[in-house]
């Protein structure tokens, strides 16, 4: 993990490590996440390169890094899964595979609890209540 | 955009809607960003702007022109061979105007004269390159090519070869790691050729085959890959049905699942699966989650044509 010579200014990201970070991070999360049944029926019938594509761009936005879309952007996306039952559970099952990434990973859960609290303010979003 | 502009009047060829056969490719100014519009192309393909319009919506282009001759190449081409190799399943040698190359586990579209025109594999090791290729074609009951094409009078057809295209290839470069190939009926076509460039480059690593079908007598090249595992002892061959008789040499199961289970760990693995989309698909979901990197799974989905 990168460390600035100035700790308390360095942000989220640089803390966890940055793009390396999500990159060692989209793997991991991805395989949970095709793995846990609660969610596995969302992510099917995708192309797979283009699914891992939106993992990586969904990390790299809780990490506190660069983000190029919009709370609408995120409510047209899933617009589709809403309408096919998506809800509260799914989401709270999504940032519980973070978490658990998170922690394989041997982050802290000073840290967890910062990308977990960036993920919650995609919730109303991501469920099509904005 | 393939749908849009078949709908306002502008007729684009096509033929699986599912970004495999290549058929709807257009060309624009630039080449594009995002990697479903060009997956599977070649690299000059790509940077020439080209992209498969049937996986393209229209607001991610902002200029088409139709693509000119030089896009996909094409050659001639005649049949010089047709034999059966199981009851359901052909074998046709084409011989190619000179100069086209392939790397084993490309596809073609092939073009007959009346306009038909259907995607095989090449099941012909790279290193046989004599200027022919070989199809393993999986019979249809009442299909319209499958009529066509179980007809041994179809020697010395003159047809139109588009291509090659396809990623399901023995890499140049390869690291020498661990395959396995996950394949069912005629999947099989482009493993084959995949198989032997791999065992011909001396590939050192243990090589694992699973090969199925609903019922034993729907395989076929069942000897000539016993013959192979007994010249290479790092191959192992898995033929499996679904339903197998006592006494069987025949595994039985689905080759997907028994190849997870022999093999439940397949982080360094490169994957090769081939044939139904719904094998190859859950094939491609289920390795990656077993360990294996999501760009050393090479899949070839044989979608309905």
């Amino acid at each position: 993990m990168l460390t600035s010579s100035r700790v308390n200014m360095s942000t989220l990201y640089e803390k966890l490590g940055g793009a390396g970070a999500v990159d060692a991070a989209v793997d991991r999360f991805y395989r949970k996440v095709l793995a846990d049944d609660r969610i596995n029926t969302y992510f099917e019938g995708v192309d797979m390169e283009k699914q891992a594509g939106k993992q990586k761009a969904f990390l790299t936005m809780v990490f506190g890094g660069p983000a190029n879309y919009s709370g609408q952007d995120m409510k047209n996306g899933h617009a589709h899964l809403v309408a096919r039952g998506l809800n509260d559970s799914h989401f709270d099952a999504v940032v519980e595979n973070l978490g658990a990434t998170l922690k394989d990973m041997g982050v802290s859960n000073e840290l967890i609890s910062e990308v977990a609290a960036l993920a919650e303010t995609t919730r109303e979003a991501v469920l099509g209540r904005i | 955009m393939l749908d849009a502009l078949i709908e306002s009047g502008h007729p684009v060829d096509h033929g699986c809607k599912s970004g495999a056969c290549q058929r709807c490719l257009l060309r624009s100014t630039s080449p594009l960003d995002a990697k479903s519009a060009t997956a599977g192309l070649s690299e000059s393909l790509r940077s020439s702007g080209h992209f498969l319009s049937c996986q393209t919506r229209v607001e991610q282009v902002e200029e088409v022109y139709f693509p000119g001759e030089a896009a996909v190449p094409k050659w001639a081409a005649e049949i010089t061979l047709h034999r059966f190799l199981s009851p359901s399943v052909v074998h046709l040698r084409l011989r190619l105007a000179d100069g086209f190359t392939y790397r084993a586990g490309q596809f073609v579209r092939v073009e007959w004269e009346d306009g038909l025109q259907r995607s095989y594999s090449i099941a012909t090791p790279t290193s046989l390159s004599s200027g022919e290729i070989d199809f393993q074609i999986r019979l249809i009951p009442g299909g319209q090519m499958s009529t066509r094409v179980s007809d041994a009078s179809i020697v010395g057809a003159k047809l139109t070869v588009h291509g090659p295209m396809g990623t399901c290839v023995y890499p140049s470069d390869s690291a020498h790691e661990p395959l396995l190939m996950v394949t069912s009926g005629t999947g099989l076509a482009p493993i084959w050729g995949v198989l032997n460039d791999a065992l011909d480059a001396g590939h050192p690593a243990p090589i694992t085959l699973y090969h199925g079908s609903s019922t034993v007598a729907g395989l076929y090249f069942g000897d000539e890959l016993q013959a192979l595992s007994r010249r290479h002892p790092n191959f192992v061959f898995v033929p499996c049905a679904d339903a197998v008789e006592e006494g069987s040499t025949c595994r039985e199961g689905n080759p997907l699942q028994l190849a997870l289970q022999d093999l439940p760990d397949l982080e360094g693995y490169r994957v090769y699966s081939c044939g139904h989309p719904a094998l190859v698909k859950l094939a491609q979901r289920k390795c990656y989650i077993a360990g294996a990197d999501l760009s050393r799974i090479h899949i070839d989905s044989f979608e309905p044509q």
